[in-house]
């Protein structure tokens, strides 16, 4: 399903020509090496450019679209060979303790570079290709060692170079001549066998090796493999490496370009959420379903670059699905049955592994993530950063402020993401991190942490909400203050707020360390213990206050309003809802209070 | 032609996708050769053939995610050959040092209907047909089995139950095309005669492509349509 999803879309981005063709990559490229004519190496020219990296500039290598193959583990070349070691002949030795690495001869590279590069030529004499072997057949690694320009490029030799020759420079990468010898290498399946391949049932090459895929975060940096069979307890009925799945070396070719085009950041269908890489994709022609994804997962560059027209018409889409009515995505452009395609990758070393593969019409999964900011939805509190929080903001709540390990837990961040899109359970142990994160954290001024913010409260009311609606309970958790609520906890949780108000008019509001930071905790799990102690001393409170009947009052409705005595423990979820009855009634009082003044 | 309907059900199944294999991906629903490695564990004689003829998917496909630590060698048959001829060789795999980590996603609570027949071998006489019909009925009434029946892979087992009268309806919906899947593995091997019995490594995979409408998969449908070796 996943390989042949991702082969049609190659289709669709070659038809955009958006993708390299067959054969071709874009490659870093460090330097040029510029030889004359007959073979003469002139001058090695860096090929560098300045890229920005957070705040520093950095120069790094070029890329540049060349063609280009994997370059197998053994000694061994072939046409548009890049590596510096096997060009040269000639490598850093290895690293000793307190000897500088130094220019070393690499024989057999040479050799290699050479047999393969001279057989490839062989036929051919035009310019350029006699440049090249004619550069071949004097060079020697002895010269490397001579040749002072190598020697300046000896930390580099590690990285890919390109020839040129002539002036103006012509890469070798645009002659036509070598470019045709180079269609007959690509599609060089010697020693492949016939098979039937299990994407497109035709009778073809099956792959041996598939290419790597670079760009998933954690793994190997030269790049992993999504189908690989490297121990012998990966194989069975004797067959060989890629025989083990059968799928024939186009298609190979097709979905390993689609997704490593998919992690290019550039191309903006790719997010990481904790220890997982996640593409997404759509068959659609046009380009604004990224857009809007971006939008919808809060993971838009920081300029926000999404026009004002469609910025407006997402904004209207929402507004329509949050009041139950089904949107007219083509507003949006995106066809009515249009389908989006969800991939989470993790790494495992030198392989890749599929964490998720979520796929269904735009409109479900549109309608998923709205789903999520309902239930998300509280009362807005002052210098709120967000709108919709976006995934990382709640994840982070998770973590410790004063932990030195900033990572929250992976499979949590994952299991959420995968819970916002498919509509399903939160993960089981949000509600629990949440609620201790609430409890157990205080509040600092320094660094504006507040411990009761709105995006906790906010996913501690989603997941209760979702759990309710799962389960099919009726039960109304409302984004305000809700006075009829009779639920034990959340009358508690209100009489807190209560109190803690109480607390803090007594003293004219100058107080630094109320209720709230001593008995908040106890208060939230064992009612039974702690209510007698803060009513008694609300008492005293009162009887500071001048004008204390608005809170007497609202201290006796709300006692009014519970059924029995304290209860002597809260379960996780009438916890939740002890937090969320705090966080109302604190809106709802402090916002009375400004009404009140003005 | 006489057909069994056999009901089974577990709480995990993995049902191998060959393209992905070592990090385990799932197919979405049972393979024809899950199918028949369910009911062979039952009953099978080397006088008859399984033929799968329908399959139904009783619960919404729900997929999870797992990490397992596995071993990366396998024990040589020729050491094993070694050593059962008096030969001094290792035949175990310590598995502290051949470790191995290896992600999967499986499919959770799975339930199938599975329809099926059997066809007479080479080997059998027509009149003997009742015969093993009638064992492996009473068979599957009574939960009897030679090895315990599993989904996709040894560590996921199954429960298995006769089914008799009405298929009940499907929790699934609509149309679905379930792309190429792996209808059984085909074994090539020369003539066989009673003197020489061969044993065949040699396998290929044979594919078909089904759609499963309103949680019903026509395996026999689909199979003789697109013959694929």
């Amino acid at each position: 399903m996943i390989i042949s999803t991702l082969n049609e879309y190659y289709e669709i981005l070659a038809k955009k020509q958006l993708i390299a063709q067959e054969g071709f990559r874009e490659v870093k490229i460090c330097a040029i090496v510029y030889i004359s004519y007959d073979g003469e190496l002139i001058d090695i020219i860096p090929h560098k450019q300045n890229v920005q990296k957070g705040k520093k500039m950095f120069e790094e290598s070029k890329p540049l679209l060349i063609p280009f193959l994997d370059n197998p583990s053994s000694i061994k070349s072939r046409l548009y060979e890049t590596r510096g070691k096997y060009i040269f002949g000639a490598k850093l030795s290895d690293k000793k303790e307190k000897q500088p690495q130094i220019l070393i001869t690499d024989e057999p590279s040479f050799q290699a570079f050479r047999q393969a590069n001279l057989e490839a030529l062989d036929e051919v004499c035009g310019k350029v290709s006699n440049a090249l072997k004619a550069f071949i057949n004097k060079w020697s690694p002895q010269k490397a060692m001579e040749h002072e320009k190598v020697q300046e490029f000896k930390d580099e030799l590690t990285g890919y170079f390109l020839f040129a020759v002539g002036s103006p420079l012509n890469y070798i990468s645009e002659d036509k001549e070598l470019l045709s010898l180079w269609a007959d290498v690509v599609n060089d399946e010697a020693d492949a066998q016939n098979g039937r391949c299990s994407i497109t049932g035709q009778l073809q090459a099956i792959a041996k090796t598939h290419d790597k895929i670079q760009g998933v975060v954690n793994a190997n940096a030269s790049g992993a493999s999504f189908v690989s069979f490297n121990k012998p307890s990966d194989t069975s009925y004797n067959k060989e490496q890629g025989l083990n799945s059968p799928i024939s070396i186009k298609v190979m070719r097709q979905y390993t370009k689609a997704l490593n085009y998919l992690l290019h950041r550039n191309n903006k269908q790719c997010l990481t959420v904790g220890g997982t890489t996640i593409v997404f994709w759509a068959n659609c022609q046009d380009a604004t379903y990224a857009d809007v994804v971006n939008r919808l997962f809060g993971t838009n560059d920081a300029d926000n670059s999404l026009g004002q027209e469609l910025e407006s018409e997402i904004h209207k889409a929402i507004q329509l699905c949050k009041d139950g009515i089904r949107p007219n995505l083509e507003t949006l452009k995106i066809q009515e049955n249009e389908k989006v395609y969800i991939l989470g990758l993790s790494p495992n070393s030198a392989r890749i592994s599929v964490r998720f593969f979520y796929h269904s019409d735009f409109y479900t999964f549109f309608n998923n993530i709205i789903q999520h900011y309902n239930d998300m939805d509280i009362e807005k509190q002052a210098n709120q950063k967000f709108d919709h929080a976006p995934i990382w903001s709640i994840v982070n709540e998770t973590i410790s402020p004063k932990s030195d390990d900033k990572d929250s837990n992976p499979l949590l961040h994952g299991a959420l993401l995968e819970a916002i899109i498919t509509g399903r359970q939160y993960p089981q142990n949000l509600l629990c991190t949440l609620v201790r994160r609430v409890r157990i954290d205080s509040d600092d001024d320094k660094n504006h942490f507040i411990k009761i913010n709105n995006v906790r409260i906010g996913m501690i009311k989603a997941c209760l909400v979702r759990k309710n609606r799962i389960n099919q309970i009726k039960e109304d958790i409302t984004v305000s203050l809700n006075e009829n609520e009779r639920n034990q906890a959340y009358l508690l949780g209100r009489l807190f707020a209560v109190l803690e108000k109480t607390q803090q008019d007594s003293t004219g509001g100058q107080l630094n360390a109320t209720i709230k930071d001593k008995y908040f905790s106890s208060a939230c799990a064992t009612p039974g213990s702690v209510f007698p102690t803060i009513l008694k001393l609300a008492q005293a409170h009162l009887a500071k206050i001048e004008r204390s009947v608005y809170l007497e009052k609202l201290i006796g409705q709300i006692i009014g309003d519970m059924e029995c005595s304290f209860p002597a423990q809260l379960s996780l979820d009438e916890q939740g809802r002890f937090i969320i009855g705090y966080y109302h009634q604190n809106k709802a009082l402090y916002t009375k209070k400004n009404n009140e003044e003005e | 032609m006489y057909g069994i309907k056999l009901r089974v059900w577990g709480e995990y199944a993995c049902f191998t996708r060959p393209e992905m294999k070592v990090e385990r991906v799932s197919y979405d629903v049972i393979t024809p050769s899950a199918a028949r490695g369910i009911i062979e564990a039952i009953y099978w004689k080397p006088q008859i053939r399984w033929v799968i003829d329908r399959i139904t998917v009783m619960n919404p496909i729900v997929f999870i995610n797992v990490r397992r630590n596995e071993v990366s060698e396998k024990v040589s048959a020729q050491k094993a050959i070694r050593q059962s001829k008096g030969g001094d060789a290792e035949v175990f795999i310590v598995a502290s040092e051949n470790r191995h980590q290896r992600a999967a996603k499986l499919l959770r609570d799975v339930e199938y209907i599975i329809e099926a027949h059997f066809e007479l071998t080479s080997e059998s006489t027509p009149e003997l047909e009742k015969k093993h019909y009638n064992i492996a009925l009473r068979r599957m009434k009574e939960g009897q089995c030679y090895k315990q029946p599993c989904l996709g892979t040894r560590e996921f087992a199954c429960h298995f139950q006769l089914m008799e009268g009405e298929t009940p309806e499907s929790r699934n919906e609509g149309e679905v095309d379930l792309g190429y899947m792996l209808y059984d593995l085909e074994f090539k091997f020369p003539e066989i005669t009673k003197e020489n019995i061969v044993y065949s490594n040699d396998a290929a995979p044979v594919f078909y492509r089904p759609k499963m409408m309103n949680g019903v998969i026509e395996v026999a449908k689909y199979y003789s349509q697109e013959v694929m070796k």
